[in-house]
């Protein structure tokens, strides 16, 4: 196992439900992590589908919470947005682009299809530096509640599996394979460089 | 002898990376691992001088007949060929041969010290491009990576070369002079296409890895881009892959190749000399399922084209 942790960012594309959870957990464990979303603007559940609440990055958790409050304490309590926004604003203060993030990690795990896409976009249109690697999975998670649970245990045993190789950069590919017929989930997986 | 090295056997590659301050000037590298000692130590884990006396001896030997600035280049040279059995620190050796250029064409005259310098750089270049043969999956990953910044080192910069910010001051094959009076310009050309074949070969391995083929779809992207003379090399191996995906993949494995694949060609799409290129890259497009609007927002604008002699 190596011996110093894996530097790990979780980025789904609000950075609320699925990547927070997932950090939630990792931190937990002991895991160096980061949550991200890609989106332009943050967006949570409105009283109709087609009426987001839409947020920029720089509002705070907290901010959004009294935000909601003010609007409709019923709805946004019955429906889990104001117990998540208090959950969130534990961990850190505010949601994180990850397009502004120049940290380097060892692992970047997306949440979904379309944000893999634009994590790796972003990775390979910066000019390299460092040439250091950095592996971008992508675990599928539907954006609910129940769901972004069951991924982030999923993400947090697939961490702790790839924490525990002695070698994460020969093993990991044969370590996906396992893992998806573990799982039976499919992952999408590719190398880029800092 | 790798306690003397600080005992990184056993780590995985990106910690022996990290251990040794992933790539950065050698000179820096070398001061930061204290006094010469500790470049002579590197030396005798010198792969390609395979007599460790001989890597020794260059720094004793010449050193002292050398000014004081040369011994420091030579061990900051030397210093950056740091070779731990056969698990190297690749990226941390990825700037050595551009550095050992660039000293070479800055002097007019050469010195003893100097041609050591160069012959065990080269050597080494050899020796990591091999590599790419390596049973482990990680180093071929780190060594595609070299092998693309010594492609890059030892073509011409062209005038439609993309060209990255931070590389603007590198030194590439058209910086040495064709009378140079050590290092030949031709011989390098041939190396470096030499080095462009080798990684052709490689990526059409039928037993490559999905990672390595990621990295290598990569860097054929980057040297299309930053090398325009190489991009029919690189469109026909993108063609060929395309056709012949390794048997060897899972299917989840197939399609993220293939969303790469999609990825770099629409990076190269981009490029102002792929006009050329557009009606192969188009069709490859279209067969990973490419939408024609995004092929077309990927077009190059036509003020930025230019027409390259065939």
């Amino acid at each position: 196992m190596p011996s110093s942790p894996l530097r790990v960012a979780v980025v789904c594309s609000s950075n609320q439900n699925r990547s927070m959870e997932a950090h939630n957990i990792l931190s937990k464990r002991g895991f160096s992590v980061r949550s991200f979303g890609t989106g332009t603007h943050v967006k949570l559940p409105g009283p109709a589908p087609d009426k987001p609440n839409v947020y920029d990055f720089k509002t705070t958790y907290d901010q959004m919470y009294n935000d909601l409050l003010r609007k409709d304490k019923e709805l946004y309590t019955q429906n889990g947005i104001l117990h998540m926004l208090d959950r969130n604003k534990r961990i850190k203060p505010r949601p994180e682009r990850f397009q502004n993030c120049k940290d380097i990690f060892d692992l970047i795990l997306t949440c979904e299809e379309r944000v893999y896409d634009q994590v790796v976009e972003d990775l390979n249109s910066r000019e390299q530096e460092t040439c250091q690697p950095v592996h971008v999975i992508n675990v599928d998670i539907q954006d609910n509640h129940e769901e972004a649970t069951l991924g982030a245990f999923l993400i947090c045993e697939l961490c702790q599996c790839i924490q525990h190789t002695e070698d994460m950069e020969n093993e990991i590919d044969e370590l996906l394979q396992e893992f998806e017929e573990k799982s039976g989930r499919t992952f999408l997986h590719t190398v880029c460089f800092y | 002898t790798e306690e003397e090295c600080g005992g990184i056997d056993g780590m995985s590659t990106s910690e022996r990376v990290r251990a040794a301050g992933g790539i950065g000037d050698p000179l820096a590298a070398a001061a930061s691992r204290g006094s010469g000692t500790c470049g002579l130590t590197g030396i005798r884990h010198l792969r390609p001088c395979r007599d460790p006396a001989r890597g020794h001896g260059v720094l004793v030997g010449i050193g002292p007949r050398c000014p004081p600035g040369d011994l420091a280049r030579g061990r900051g040279i030397l210093a950056g060929i740091w070779i731990n059995d056969s698990k190297i620190n690749i990226l941390k050796q990825a700037l050595t041969p551009r550095a050992a250029a660039q000293w070479m064409v800055k002097s007019k005259v050469i010195s003893e010290l100097q041609e050591a310098c160069w012959e065990m750089v080269s050597a080494m270049a050899s020796d990591i491009i091999l590599l790419l043969d390596s049973d482990n999956d990680g180093i071929r990953t780190h060594a595609i990576k070299f092998v693309e910044g010594l492609i890059i080192t030892l073509s011409p910069r062209m005038p439609d070369s993309d060209v990255p910010k931070r590389h603007e001051n590198d030194i590439s094959l058209e910086r040495i002079p064709k009378d140079h009076p050590y290092i030949k310009y031709n011989v390098l050309w041939e190396e470096g296409k030499a080095a462009l074949e080798q990684l052709l070969k490689f990526m059409v391995h039928p037993a490559i890895s999905s990672i390595n083929l990621t990295a290598a779809l990569g860097s054929l992207a980057t040297i299309a881009r930053q090398r325009p003379m190489f991009m029919a090399e690189v469109i026909q191996a993108y063609e060929t892959l395309h056709a012949n995906l390794p048997p060897t993949l899972a299917k989840s494995q197939v399609s993220s190749v293939r969303k790469n694949l999609k990825l770099h060609l629409l990076s190269v799409l981009r490029h102002p000399s792929s006009g050329d290129f557009q009606p192969q890259i188009t069709t490859l497009l279209v067969d990973l399922g490419t939408q024609q609007a995004e092929i077309a927002r990927s077009m190059p604008n036509p003020r930025d084209v230019r027409k390259r002699p065939r």
